[in-house]
């Protein structure tokens, strides 16, 4: 009997990762579907958020302010952190290299993937830092199953920022800029859309999530440590691919299934190669279906 | 059965349907153009007989390999001997003449995979026979005196020169031209031409799309006629000039005498 | 054409060079630097056949520089195994992995790629720390035995008393020059010339009649495999390996050699991969900053110089040699 509840207690634990990790897909999946570029910076994006939340955590609780406030300051903190590295990079780098080809922009957002992990490293070493827990502990038990009230927290914040999103992409003049140059760049700019306001916007927005993601992510694990953002950022693309690039939705199913495969490989076959389950689930839907469950962008060459 | 005939070839794209059961018939040593207004299908009737596109109906004989050559991926029909130039040039513009030319002639070296990455004795014989036979080539073509420079460096119309001769290289058993005289000047149109009366003379069945009825007259054997992805007529460059299908699909139906 | 004479005269002179080193300096220190950037170069060979000449955008090649080295170690400790077989079907192993990634991915565009060599990356890592039966864990493999070669011991070529040669280092050269031969080889071949042109136009080459999809798995395989023998080497010499030799940050090091080098040209990422590991041998003290530092390389290059220090110039091979 209470297989089942452990059961469903790893599937709560797996949509809780996988939600988190959608809001860093659809950072990866809005970018990629505006530029065709895959930012590989992304994941240190999301880690410096976290960092700048950590920061703000440990350094107002040491000066005694309540906790609502640090909470709240935190988040501020790690979205604006995010948000200007990402709106800095595309400033800085890309700009001058989406000239020349994507396979050249790609190559320096890895550089710039490892530069920033490692201005991480020589900040603050290998060894990880550690929130002090702001959120109150405890869970609710529905149906003999027990959730966390920061899972809870963690899921309702998600799907808010996610139906935020959709909204203001569907109705906003801006959100439907941004979808007018996905689907046809030039297009967009005879009707006068300002393509490189688009990409700000764009980069903007990704980078706001993978923020957001970051102070979710340090809540719900306590620590930061300057390489956290590599294999999220892997995972969080791969699922970009199974849910269909190009996608918001398919980026947040993609999460979604990202994260159940890791948390229940993790917890019924093994918890050491949870990691090669989870980033395998590329190879296979590229063999199976490689534009992925919603169908998006073709990833084959030809032509 | 002919030297090639396509069947009924019909392909979609999504919602759009660009061949609808389109057909074609060759025989050896003729000149057949195939003409027919914008969006007719034409360049999509090319890739699916090159093996870029796949078919979703139809079936096209080859009698050289004596198969059907549906659905056979690109470099398999170019072994079977068939080349073909591209709409917008496509040649290698970062590698050298002589090489452009030498990779259309690499096709029939014979070499396995080994001999192929050492360079052994068998494999510099072949090479070495594809250099002159590359150099015979430039030399038809007028330019074996830029044999060493980037074909990037060449101008447009010579660029659709070379295009020609290196699907030449390949020693094909038919040569499908997509539009060789678009872009260039009425001069380099006549030399195009001429090429082609050459060309045939030597032997060579060629299959040409092209826009301009004044060319396809010229050099003609027999004109096939696509509107709407599907043949609306074909015959003699002379039948096919006055049949009224032809004329309206081209000039729409105000505008036939 | 001066140049070109130039260059035909000077060939062999920096093989020499280095081939009679040793009798000339007894500093450890830069001999070690030396063999350090032998190894480094053949590595970058190894990954240009790939990236450079036939345009496959490959960020996992330490994995297979860290099969090799597994395998040759695992075979010379465990069977006793020599390893002038063992370094050899290292670089067999790392070939035969290749088609584990360059199978399913034979068709896909380059981002995706990219993101599928990541991946595969680090699943091998992975798996390399967690192996333990096989690989010895996160410590790795230690204790592997030196490569030697029997008639050239340590008294057989003491010149003036002065100077012990390093056996090590005579290994790893003869590394190098099979590495820069092969590499050379494959540039001049008719293959070289197939890949050269899939990498300008894929299904231009195909309408030519060349596989290009069995000619990307070959490339692939020669590039893996010839970074399994570099491992095998580097295991041979250092006498250990890691699990952390496969990671991310030494893929992206060999990447940036080559493409700071100039992708495609043989001469420039041997360059590159001097330049990337004769530099940080001069920061020693800073070594925090190391990776810091290429990556501010490879984003700096890309930015203001993305066709590299020396861009692949025009050149015409037939035959196997070079002419023009």
């Amino acid at each position: 009997m209470s297989e089942i509840f452990i059961f469903f207690t790893q599937v709560i634990n797996g949509l809780t990762l996988g939600v988190a990790y959608g809001l860093i897909a659809v950072g990866y999946t809005l970018v990629y579907s505006i530029l065709r570029l895959v930012n590989f910076a992304h994941g240190e994006i999301y880690m410096a958020g976290c960092y700048a939340a950590l920061f703000t955590v440990n350094t107002l609780l040491a000066a005694s302010i309540p906790s609502p406030f640090v909470l709240i300051a935190s988040l501020i903190a790690g979205i604006l952190a995010s948000v200007i590295l990402g709106l800095l990079v595309e400033r800085l780098a890309y700009r001058y290299v989406r000239r020349v080809s994507v396979s050249a922009t790609m190559i320096t957002s890895l550089g710039m993937s490892i530069v920033l992990q490692n201005l991480a490293f020589i900040a603050f070493g290998a060894t990880p830092t550690t929130f002090t827990n702001t959120f109150p502990r405890g869970s609710i038990i529905i149906l003999g199953i027990p959730i966390l009230y920061i899972q809870i927290f963690l899921i309702l914040v998600t799907a808010i920022a996610l139906i935020m999103l959709v909204f203001w992409i569907k109705r906003t003049k801006a959100g439907i800029a941004i979808r007018c140059v996905a689907q046809d760049p030039l297009a967009a700019s005879l009707v006068g859309i300002d393509s490189n306001k688009v990409v700000i916007t764009v980069f903007a927005i990704g980078a706001a999530l993978a923020g957001l993601a970051g102070w979710l992510f340090g809540m719900y694990y306590g620590r930061a440590v300057f390489y956290m953002g590599l294999i999220p950022g892997l995972k969080a693309f791969t699922a970009c691919i199974i849910g269909g690039m190009g996608s918001i939705a398919g980026a947040v199913v993609g999460s979604i299934i990202m994260g159940l495969l890791e948390v229940l490989s993790g917890a019924y076959v093994s918890l050491e190669y949870k990691d090669v389950f989870a980033l395998s689930a590329l190879l296979i839907i590229l063999i199976l279906r490689p534009s992925g469950l919603f169908g998006g962008q073709d990833v084959t060459r030809r032509v | 059965m002919s030297f090639f005939e396509a069947k009924g070839i019909v392909k979609n794209f999504g919602g759009v349907q660009a061949l609808k059961g389109a057909s074609l018939t060759i025989n050896e040593d003729e000149i057949v153009s195939l003409i027919g207004p914008n969006g007719s299908g034409k360049t999509t009737f090319f890739n699916c007989l090159t093996g870029i596109y796949t078919p979703d109906e139809g079936d096209i004989y080859w009698a050289p390999g004596n198969c059907n050559l549906a659905g056979k991926p690109p470099h398999q029909v170019a072994r079977l001997g068939i080349a073909r130039t591209f709409q917008n040039i496509r040649l290698f513009t970062r590698m050298s003449l002589l090489e452009n030319i030498m990779i259309g002639g690499q096709i029939h070296d014979g070499l396995n995979t080994f001999q192929k990455i050492f360079t052994t004795g068998k494999a510099i014989l072949s090479e070495k026979k594809r250099e002159i036979e590359a150099l015979d080539l430039l030399q038809l073509f007028g330019l074996s005196a830029r044999a060493f420079e980037p074909a990037g460096a060449l101008s447009y119309g010579l660029q659709r020169r070379l295009e020609i001769a290196r699907a030449l290289a390949a020693k094909p058993k038919l040569l499908l031209l997509d539009e060789p005289c678009a872009g260039l000047n009425s001069h380099e149109i006549d030399d195009i031409i001429e090429l082609v009366l050459k060309l045939r003379k030597r032997g060579h069945t060629i299959l040409l799309i092209e826009h301009s009825m004044q060319i396809v007259m010229q050099i003609s054997d027999r004109i096939v006629v696509f509107d709407a992805g599907s043949k609306i007529a074909e015959g003699l460059p002379h039948e096919v000039q006055k049949n009224n299908r032809v004329l309206s699909a081209y000039l729409g139906d105000e505008g036939h005498a | 054409m001066l140049r070109a004479e130039f260059k035909k005269k000077t060939l062999w002179l920096a093989p020499t060079i280095l081939f009679l080193l040793p009798l000339f300096t007894n500093n450890g220190y830069v001999i070690f630097v030396i063999t350090a950037t032998l190894f480094y170069s053949m590595v970058a060979l190894s990954l240009n056949i790939v990236v450079g000449l036939s345009g496959i955008w490959q960020l996992a090649h330490a994995v297979f520089l860290a099969v090799g080295a597994y395998t040759a170690g695992f075979l010379a400790k465990n069977y006793g195994l020599s390893l002038w077989i063992g370094i050899p079907l290292g670089a067999l192993v790392a070939a035969g992995l290749s088609l584990v990634l360059s199978l399913p991915t034979v068709r896909l565009r380059d981002e995706y790629l990219m993101i599928a060599t990541l991946n595969f990356g680090v699943i091998a890592q992975i798996l390399l720390t967690n192996l333990d039966g096989f690989t010895g864990g996160t410590a790795g493999m230690s204790g592997i035995p030196s490569l030697t070669i029997p008639w050239l011991t340590a008294d057989g070529l003491v010149l003036t008393g002065a100077v012990r040669p390093d056996q090590q280092y005579f290994i790893v050269l003869l590394g190098f020059f099979f590495t820069f031969a092969f590499a050379w080889r494959v540039q001049c071949s008719p293959m070289g010339r197939a890949l050269r042109a899939m990498r300008e136009d894929e299904l231009v080459t195909q309408s030519m009649g060349q596989d290009t999809r069995t000619l990307r798995v070959i490339a692939f395989a020669i590039g893996c495999g010839l970074a399994g023998l570099a491992g095998g080497i580097f295991a041979a010499r250092f006498h250990s390996i890691s699990p952390a030799s496969a990671n991310l940050s030494n893929s992206v090091l060999f990447l940036a050699m080559v493409i700071v080098g100039g992708v495609g040209n043989i001469w420039g990422v041997i360059i590159g991969a001097v330049l990337l590991s004769v530099i940080p041998e001069i920061f020693r003290d800073l070594e925090r900053f190391r990776l810091f530092a290429f990556g501010m390389i490879l984003v700096t290059c890309m930015v203001f110089r993305p066709q590299g220090l020396f861009p692949e110039r025009l050149q015409t091979f037939v035959a196997g040699r070079q002419i023009n």
